[in-house]
């Protein structure tokens, strides 16, 4: 039963079920035959937290220790949290409905750099003080990762310490030491000191950072035995590690509301834009065995009626055919949809596309990035207008109509011209339909273009690159609605300015968490969500603490430049990214690396060779 | 092919998923539980699953009615067991039947409210009810495809019961529901409010569903 007081709440805001918990295979335990609490925190609302695989994976990874009781916690909507500051009702956690004050670890899970003000949000709607030095006890200690944990300077100030790179390992070694801290009455500086030593543990407050009268940083300097980097952790051999075979399965419509098989982490194809292409190196594959067997499980205690295959570029899965044809068996059988999303357009088969369409018909979205050859052998989007149009082609004379073509403004050395490239292969693609004999008959074709705002990131090739202002985005957009020609092609894009702010937060350092308390204190959270994100606010913020924002995102900065997360290792080294930036700006390609290795220098992190010679 | 009828409840935390989220986790469970359920056969064959008479987001009720059909027999207490065992809490099915009835031929539902007055007394509340229903007529706005529309309810309202205890005001009112007309408790308490002055939480139980001379629904 709930208590009375929620009850009273629920019955005034929208979607009571996301502040319920309750819901099939939610673990719920017994807090006094615990050792320790884990309130593992996503920084969104729920459905779009409900449908995070890494979530899924390390809420059931933590919940398998008999004496740890891992629960889940997502940022209420402001309507929810409107009334939870009138009625005094403190942030709980859905399991047990206990005050995530309480717990022993608060745990966040960084996705998006515009969900940052919301950990803060959470934070003091749990009565938790958001700084970390006005923390001085143990418990609750406050951790983080996820992709944003790459550079997590911005939130240095907050959170207490970060865990980079895979998840699975390090952090039951991190509550292995949590419960002998608590055993042993450590204080929390005690802790931080030993945790900093456990691979992969980025303790902030154990780096002190100095800064050139330029502003740019002269050095960071570690502390009290503090190891001068910190390397990503990752998982060697994906058939072993920890996998759910069950899903909690939420009541109320999430995002992706279904059965999720990771086939494989990292990607082989070095995309110069694509931050988690090099984040994740190097390459690790399930086999299709453990991938039939997972898919199986996960239906069958949960019910769903639909599989997706997640990863980075999924056609590039060494085993997809094989795995496709083993799993069809079962899912045909079943009433199951197999989904295929993120598919290169350069190994879409006709032979994959009779797979997919077998089971259901969907619009079919293709990823071609920029609209001219010169653009994408800059970003090395390794495909040509030839493979597009084929592959376009074959979905056509399979009876499909509407094609997404996705693109990205604001590349580095883009011109006007490759703007209104993106516009005029969306036309080839539209006149390449008419052409057909072989078309659907009776029907116009839909391309729609869509366009998302190109932010640098770190560990790219281009995080040395100056982002476009706003004034010139608004100039590139307004030039591709002028170029548009036909009403076959429908384009959108998003407004600017949240972009503005990623770019700040993803290339930021410890400075700006001023500013992010700031702009959290005059009420922005949500950020990534249009009818909350409120940009003069965040302005206001920025001038109050006298950040100048585009000392982050328009700066073009020098190779030599000491920047925020290079004493943070993702195994890829800073030589190979200037190599590769360097070949951007001469509009070089590089192979993928089954075709050969670049020498990215992840594979050491696997101690060998990603591939057999 | 057998059709078959489950009567399932909807308490705590449940009451709080909606009507489609019903459907789906109702889908999900019979799959859970493996029972042969027929579906559609056409471009997209889908569980053919239809349930009566949809229960506002917030009640409680132990009446929600759930039809499908198999395509081969199951005993019905194999089919009770099997859904209870892969069912979330709150969700726990009563019964499995054949349908008597049509779901068309529901024309009224039984509702357990409790009132929890913030200021004054349940008994104090209890007057106030009193003289609420025993006026000579309560007008009431209703929206229609039509637009706005005043009826009168006085009529539509039976009560059964009407308890003050401890902390609440308990009420056990019968009211029209079907699909020719449809009195839920929020329309009736929306009104009693501002003529008693005190707008209280309350909460709402469907206990029972009927045809027409009150005879059970089956």
């Amino acid at each position: 039963m709930l208590q009375p007081k929620l009850e009273r709440i629920l019955a005034q805001v929208q979607k009571p079920g996301r502040y319920t918990g309750g819901e099939l295979n939610s673990v719920v335990k017994d807090k006094a035959e615990v050792a320790l609490r884990f309130a593992f925190c996503f920084p969104d609302t729920y459905e779009v937290g409900m449908s995070h695989l890494g979530m899924k994976i390390l809420y059931s990874l933590l919940n398998e220790q008999p004496d740890i009781w891992c629960e889940r916690v997502f940022a209420p909507w402001v309507d929810m949290e409107e009334q939870m500051r009138k009625e005094h009702l403190p942030l709980y956690a859905l399991e047990s409905l206990d005050p995530v004050g309480e717990f022993d670890i608060i745990g966040f899970t960084l996705q998006y750099e515009l969900s940052f003000t919301n950990v803060l949000n959470m934070l003091d709607l749990a009565g938790v003080p958001v700084r970390a030095a006005d923390r001085d006890e143990l418990a609750p200690l406050v951790v983080a990762g996820g992709p944003c944990a790459c550079n997590p300077e911005p939130l240095a100030d907050f959170v207490d310490l970060f865990m980079l790179g895979d998840g699975e390992e390090v952090i039951l070694e991190l509550c292995d030491l949590y419960k002998q801290a608590k055993a042993q009455g450590f204080s929390k500086q005690v802790f931080l000191r030993k945790a900093c030593q456990i691979p992969g543990v980025y303790v902030p407050s154990l780096y002190d950072v100095s800064y050139k009268e330029d502003g740019t940083i002269r050095a960071v300097t570690p502390m009290d035995g503090a190891p001068a980097t910190v390397t990503k952790r990752i998982i060697k051999d994906m058939d072993t590690v920890y996998y759910p075979d069950k899903f909690v399965v939420p009541f109320l419509e999430t995002v992706h509301d279904r059965a999720i098989l990771e086939v494989m982490r990292g990607c082989i194809r070095g995309c110069r834009f694509c931050q988690a292409g090099f984040l994740y190196r190097p390459l690790r594959e399930k086999s299709a065995h453990t991938l039939c067997s997972q898919g199986k499980d996960l239906c069958e205690s949960s019910g769903y009626e639909e599989i997706s295959l997640s990863s980075l570029s999924t056609s590039d899965y060494s085993q997809i055919e094989p795995m496709l044809t083993e799993m069809m068996k079962y899912t045909e059988q079943n009433h199951i949809n197999m989904a295929l999303p993120s598919l290169r357009i350069d190994n879409f088969s006709e032979e994959l596309m009779e797979k997919v369409k077998a089971v259901r018909k969907s619009g079919l979205t293709f990823a071609p990035e920029a609209g001219t050859q010169r653009m994408r052998d800059v970003i090395n989007k390794n495909i040509n207008e030839e493979e597009v149009m084929k592959s376009c082609r074959i979905a056509f004379e399979g009876g499909y109509t509407a094609v997404k073509l996705y693109f990205m403004l604001g590349l580095p050395t883009e011109t006007m011209e490759d703007v209104a490239g993106i516009i005029e292969l969306a036309q080839r693609v539209v006149n390449l339909f008419y052409s057909l004999p072989e078309k659907p008959k009776g029907k116009g074709v839909t391309v729609t273009v869509s366009v998302a705002t190109f932010v640098p990131k770190p560990f790219t090739p281009f995080q040395w690159e100056p982002q476009d202002t706003m004034e010139v985005i608004h100039d590139k957009q307004r030039h591709l609605a002028e170029t548009i020609r036909t009403k076959k092609i429908s384009c959108n894009w998003h407004e600017g300015k949240t972009s503005v702010l990623e770019g700040v937060f993803a290339r930021g350092d410890r400075r700006l968490g001023v500013v992010m308390e700031s702009a959290w204190r005059k009420g922005c959270r949500f950020d990534s969500w249009s009818e909350t994100f409120d940009y003069d606010k965040w302005m206001e913020a920025f001038e109050e603490c006298g950040v100048d924002k585009s000392f982050y995102a328009n700066r073009r900065r020098e190779y030599d430049e000491i920047l925020p997360w290079d004493h943070l290792d993702y195994g890829i080294t800073k030589a190979f990214l200037k190599r590769e930036s360097e070949k951007a700006h001469a509009a070089q390609t590089t192979p993928n690396c089954r075709q050969g290795c670049a020498g990215c220098g992840a594979n050491k992190l696997k101690g060998g060779p990603c591939f057999d010679a | 092919m057998l059709n078959i009828r489950v009567v399932f409840t909807k308490k705590g935390r449940a009451k709080y998923i909606g009507h489609l989220d019903v459907s789906r986790l109702m889908q999900r469970a019979l799959k859970r539980a493996g029972l042969p359920v027929w579906y559609t056969e056409g471009f997209n064959p889908h569980m053919y699953v239809t349930f009566a008479l949809p229960l506002p987001l917030g009640y409680e009720s132990e009446s929600e009615i759930m039809d499908l059909r198999l395509t081969e027999p199951i005993p019905f207490g194999e089919v009770k067991d099997r859904l209870n065992a892969v069912l979330p809490e709150g969700i726990y099915v009563l019964s499995v039947a054949e349908p008597v009835h049509k779901a068309a031929q529901i024309v009224c539902a039984d509702y357990e409210i409790r009132l929890f007055p913030e200021n004054g007394s349940p008994e104090e509340l209890l007057k106030q009810w009193n003289r609420f229903t025993t006026q000579e007529s309560i007008p009431v706005v209703k929206r229609t495809k039509k637009g706005p529309k005043t009826v009168d309810i006085k009529p539509d309202i039976q009560q059964l019961n009407a308890t003050a205890s401890g902390e609440e005001l308990k009420l056990t009112l019968r009211l029209p529901a079907g699909l020719s007309k449809t009195i839920n408790p929020t329309l009736v308490l929306e009104n009693f409010f501002p003529f008693c002055g005190e707008a209280c939480f309350f909460t709402v139980n469907r206990t029972r569903l009927y045809c027409e001379h009150a005879e059970a629904f089956r």
